[in-house]
């Protein structure tokens, strides 16, 4: 079971390179691909082959008016679809830092313990909620019959939230997803988990099944201390942190060759 | 309280009766914070019991405003006839049995 990870970013290019140094020492068997939503003169100087620019105005935007349906289909179409070998794939913000090198083992027992299309943070059914993005989207006719038209569920008039970095998606979601003709740009936490459900795949919230994201929240912003802490505990992921990497990068090193000396 | 925040209030107060979208949070952030400290009581998860938030119920046009909500996901349901509940919408913090390692 093969993982791609991609990562969103809008960084300029040293700043995506040392983040890309920094996964690709800490496990270099795994496979990524930067989609870039920031100018194209940054995804130029990045030159990277694993790179793919999103020209989509929405990622450079207000974060409330995000969507990833450009991201989506470009990571399909242009790593996904050709490469049979990758059965899952995981998306995560630039400001959501790796913090264990076997992140993708502990990502497939995930997704091996379930048949679902989705696996997010906070995934759930928020129609009785008071979720922002529920509510300003709930009256909107033209979303309404989007959904509406495209579900093959019962409750068409279901919606779903999670947040928006750590989410895995299952090859054949991501296909389906990818598939869907002009979808509205919506926002990318309400529109996902919503549009994967209606197509027919089960979406499930990490918090309910493990404690794989106990270092994953919406905010408030991670210092470097508590990385570190959540390092040594043995957490695969964090989510936010703004800092470069460089600065739990040399903690890492660290930790790995004291790990070492205790073998 | 500020100019600004005043405009604030005053243009949220239109966008009520717009046909747009709802200014959310309705209150400035500061006025928010001040109605909650002077009136606010505690809102607890019907499941664990812990704090959702603190918060200030309050009617007006026929609709249960909740001062101090905003940033706080929770469910809501009625269970009696004039009683609601409120649970946390996420997992994360909302201890039990079933998911041992939310602390």
């Amino acid at each position: 079971m093969a993982v791609l990870t991609a990562i969103i970013t809008h960084l300029e290019a040293p700043a995506v390179r040392r983040q890309l140094d920094y996964l690709r020492d800490l496990s270099p068997a795994s496979r990524f691909v930067v989609c870039h939503g920031g100018s194209r003169a940054a995804f130029e100087e990045l030159a990277d082959k694993d790179a793919l620019f999103i020209d989509d105005p929405s990622l450079r935007g207000s974060a409330r008016q995000q969507s990833y349906n450009a991201i989506l289909r470009a990571v399909y179409e242009g790593r996904v679809a050709q490469d049979t070998d990758i059965e899952l794939v995981y998306f995560m913000e630039y400001d959501h830092l790796v913090l264990a090198s076997d992140f993708e083992r502990r990502l497939e027992e995930l997704a091996g313990a379930s048949p679902a299309g989705l696996f997010a943070k906070g995934a759930s059914r928020r129609n009785d909620t008071n979720w922002p993005h529920f509510t300003r989207y709930k009256d909107d006719a033209g979303i309404n019959r989007f959904f509406a038209e495209l579900s093959c569920r019962d409750d068409p008039w279901a919606r779903w939230g999670c947040l928006g970095s750590g989410m895995l998606l299952r090859r054949e979601a991501l296909a389906a997803l990818s598939a869907v003709p002009d979808p509205p740009r919506v926002y990318l936490e309400m529109f996902i988990p919503t549009l994967v459900y209606h197509l027919g795949f089960d979406v499930v919230d990490v918090d309910a099944v493990s404690d794989l994201y106990a270092g994953v929240r919406w905010k408030p912003e991670y210092g470097r201390d508590e990385v570190l802490a959540y390092m040594r505990a043995g957490q695969a992921f964090v989510h936010p942190y703004k800092q470069p990497v460089s600065t739990v990068a040399a903690a890492h090193v660290g930790l790995n060759s004291s790990k070492a000396d205790l073998i | 309280m500020t100019t600004r925040a005043l405009a604030h209030l005053r243009s949220n107060l239109s966008a009520v009766d717009s046909e747009g979208e709802w200014p959310d949070p309705f209150l400035p952030r500061g006025l928010e914070r001040l109605v909650v400290r002077l009136f606010g009581r505690q809102i607890r998860c019907a499941e664990c019991g812990r704090e959702l938030f603190k918060g200030v119920p309050f009617l007006w046009r026929g609709k249960l405003w909740l001062f101090g909500a905003y940033e706080h996901v929770i469910r809501v349901s009625f269970v009696s006839s004039e009683a609601m509940e409120f649970r946390h919408a996420q997992l994360d913090e909302c201890p039990s049995s079933e998911r041992p390692w939310v602390q």
